[in-house]
């Protein structure tokens, strides 16, 4: 169920690799500010709008579709966001649903460790 | 680009030379933001400079608290940690206002509604303004929370304190900042 985030990023390096559909789940600010490439924004997991966009964004998906999730709003046992997406996901039906695992913060456990980033929209 | 190269772009003819030069912005645009610093050092340095409106409509200008310690706090109303901090930075501002302490509330929600709720309920009195990426970016990436600085009475940045902190040892910096002159200009 957990990626770490040396793992996501060797997989998004590694040419040929299967490349996961990327949601952040956490706030648009902090998204706008810096995200994983390629990954889309998908609204706060533990708010009904954010759970709505993400149920439209996956509906049409196949079930098997491979899913990377993440937040790093807060340190990983508070964070409130992630639970409620990947339950979503869950019981929508989807088989492989990965959360990654940032454990303080998406500045501390992604940024700071000079993996790729990018901003705005 | 080398003479060889130059001349190869020259003769590719006009639409595939402007969907070039768009590809190498991007490229750029793209290495720029990648090779970012992840947090800018704000320790010791001016505090990045703001004005909002605070969520009662009121102007919120940075600036204007020098001669003032601020406490700049950036939250959100899904961050449990900051709901914990927040009632006691408010008890702090009543009590150590009268020394001249600030706290400025920053909340990084997508939805302003639902940040003038929390402030309600916790009964917050003091005040706070609706933040966004580039606020976030010039305070080095908020890209956690909570997050907070310390800015001493000429507006310098004396501390930063990133996720949950003992408020202690808040508390014991602030006091400090508190007993320290402004300097005259």
């Amino acid at each position: 169920m957990l990626l770490q985030p040396e793992e996501l990023n060797h997989l998004l390096q590694t040419p040929g690799a299967e490349k996961p559909l990327i949601l952040q789940v956490g706030s648009r600010v902090l998204f706008d500010e810096s995200h994983i490439p390629r990954s889309e924004y998908a609204g706060p997991g533990s708010q009904d709008t954010g759970a709505q966009l993400l149920r439209n964004r996956v509906a049409k998906l196949p079930r098997k579709t491979f899913i990377v999730l993440y937040c790093g709003c807060c340190p990983w046992n508070r964070c409130p966001n992630v639970g409620p997406a990947y339950k979503l996901l869950l019981d929508m039906g989807f088989t492989r649903v990965k959360v990654l695992y940032l454990a303080d913060n998406f500045g501390v456990d992604w940024v700071n460790k000079g993996f790729p980033v990018e901003s705005g929209h | 680009m080398d003479t060889r190269t130059n001349r190869a772009v020259w003769e590719l003819g006009w639409g595939p030379r402007i969907f070039l030069v768009a590809f190498l912005a991007a490229s750029v645009a793209l290495a720029s933001a990648q090779s970012a610093p992840a947090a800018q050092n704000l320790l010791n340095q001016q505090a990045p400079d703001f004005t909002r409106q605070d969520l009662h409509g009121h102007a919120l200008h940075l600036a204007g608290f020098r001669g003032k310690v601020v406490l700049l706090n950036f939250w959100a109303t899904w961050c449990a940690p900051c709901q914990v901090e927040m009632p006691i930075f408010s008890a702090w501002q009543r009590q150590y206002g009268p020394q001249g302490l600030a706290i400025i509330g920053i909340s990084m929600d997508d939805d302003a509604a639902a940040a003038r709720q929390l402030v309600q309920r916790l009964k917050l009195d003091y005040p706070v303004a609706m933040g966004d990426a580039r606020l976030g970016l010039r305070y080095g990436g908020v890209l956690g929370l909570p997050l907070s600085f310390l800015i001493d009475r000429n507006g310098v940045v004396r501390a930063r304190f990133q996720g949950m902190t003992d408020v202690k040892v808040i508390e014991s910096q602030l006091q400090l900042l508190l007993a320290e002159p402004a300097q005259r200009e």
